[in-house]
């Protein structure tokens, strides 16, 4: 979190996941190019090799665009949100992979500066089945890299959130843009069908993903809770799951933990990329973020010594069998009274 | 007219690059601890983490330093 920097976050967790990535790619390799050399014996190692970082880079995108929309809709996903970061920056180097032979094979072999060539070796910019392809990949690479080189955590803190996100955000963008480079290349070069259905499947995957997970939280943040003498009804203590919360919307959006037979609420905001805290859930007594495992202790929303991030925090009462949370803050980092369920039994 | 676009961004583009790059070395030795008291004491592999971010943010980064 926020004291001392380092150059790579690892813990056991995130080094097995980067180790699934590096065997992953180094299978995907291995197969790519045994069933190269038997369908296609005559294509060129440099060819195939840029064929496979391109194809790999576009699907490692949509698994990274797709991990956000899967963690709203079923939890078992969060693993992958956790480490997501580490996937896209590995995506950003094996773009830059293709990118970078692509230049070499296609670009750097004329008498023309091989940048200018991207640019100016085609200049079908107004015809559909002849554009110059490169370019939309070139501008994708460049967004991915700025992507990639500001993923530390160093570079959210001190760009500010707004910022940092708005940078981020460009990620779409990129996706359009590679979309087209990929479709108006494969005009040019691919026969088969089977392609564009591919492309177009993942495409459709991506777009209904994210609009059924819009869906949902829309209709979440619609439902209208019981309000009584300024407190907001959550629901009955057994509703809720052991170490795991209910959100509610009641202007901000508030998490309710239950954990050891008790029961604390504190914003749903991680203060550190504005991660959903209420679908993380308490490890080691600490509410954990399930986007970067940021934590924070539930009595007081102050992230464990020596970390210094603080959420707010919430007054909680059992009225009528049922939890009410007061939608008034009692501040950031200010101790309160956990609920204890045992003496309402 | 496409030639003349394209050598202007490519241009452009280097002229960035290449100030982002000199802004850099001034950035990772002095400006990030200015900026974020937590680089202080931070690993030498940490810094070399951020640099390509400082060549390619330079614009942002040299208006907080100034505003700070």
């Amino acid at each position: 979190m926020s004291v001392g920097y380092t150059s790579i976050l690892w813990n056991a967790e995130k080094k097995r996941y980067d180790r699934g990535i590096l065997i992953f790619v180094l299978v995907y390799l291995v197969a790519f190019y045994a069933l190269h050399a038997i369908l296609h014996p005559n294509a060129t190692f440099e060819t195939l090799l840029i064929r496979a970082f391109g194809i790999l880079a576009f699907f490692f995108l949509h698994v990274i665009l797709v991990i956000g929309p899967l963690t709203r809709l079923n939890a078992a996903f969060l693993p992958l949100l956790y480490n997501r970061r580490h996937l896209g920056v590995s995506m950003f180097f094996i773009a830059l992979i293709h990118g970078a032979f692509s230049i070499q094979q296609f670009h750097n072999l004329g008498d023309m500066n091989p940048m200018r060539s991207i640019f100016l070796s085609n200049m079908e910019y107004l015809s559909l089945n002849q554009f110059p392809f490169q370019t939309l990949g070139f501008f994708a690479l460049i967004i991915l890299g700025l992507m990639a080189v500001s993923s530390h955590d160093f570079w959210l803190k001190n760009l500010g959130p707004m910022v940092w996100k708005s940078l981020h955000m460009l990620v779409y963008v990129a996706y359009a843009l590679i979309i087209l480079h990929v479709v108006l290349g494969a005009i040019q070069n691919e026969k088969s069908l089977t392609f564009f259905a591919i492309v177009l499947g993942g495409f459709t995957s991506v777009t209904l993903l994210h609009l059924v997970a819009g869906r949902m939280e829309k209709r979440v943040d619609e439902e209208k809770p019981i309000v009584d003498n300024g407190f907001v009804m959550v629901c009955r203590p057994r509703e809720l799951e052991e170490n795991r919360a209910k959100i509610i919307r009641w202007g901000e959006r508030i998490a309710v933990f239950k954990y050891d037979g008790k029961l604390s609420a504190v914003s749903n905001v991680c203060k550190h990329q504005g991660g959903p805290l209420g679908e993380g859930k308490i490890v080691d007594g600490c509410i954990t973020c399930p986007w970067h495992g940021y934590q924070y202790l539930p009595g007081n929303g102050q992230s464990p010594p020596p970390f210094n991030e603080k959420v707010a925090t919430y007054e909680l009462k059992i009225q009528d069998g049922y939890v009410w949370v007061n939608p008034e803050s009692k501040g950031e980092g200010v101790e309160v009274e956990p609920l204890n369920l045992k003496d309402y039994e | 007219m496409i030639e003349v676009a394209v050598d202007i961004l490519l241009l452009l583009m280097g002229t960035y690059l290449v100030l982002g790059f000199l802004f850099s070395f001034y950035f990772i030795l002095k400006g990030a601890s200015k900026m974020d008291e937590d680089v202080e004491g931070s690993p030498w592999h940490f810094k070399l983490i951020i640099w390509p971010g400082a060549v390619l943010l330079w614009v942002v980064l040299l208006r907080k330093l100034i505003r700070k």
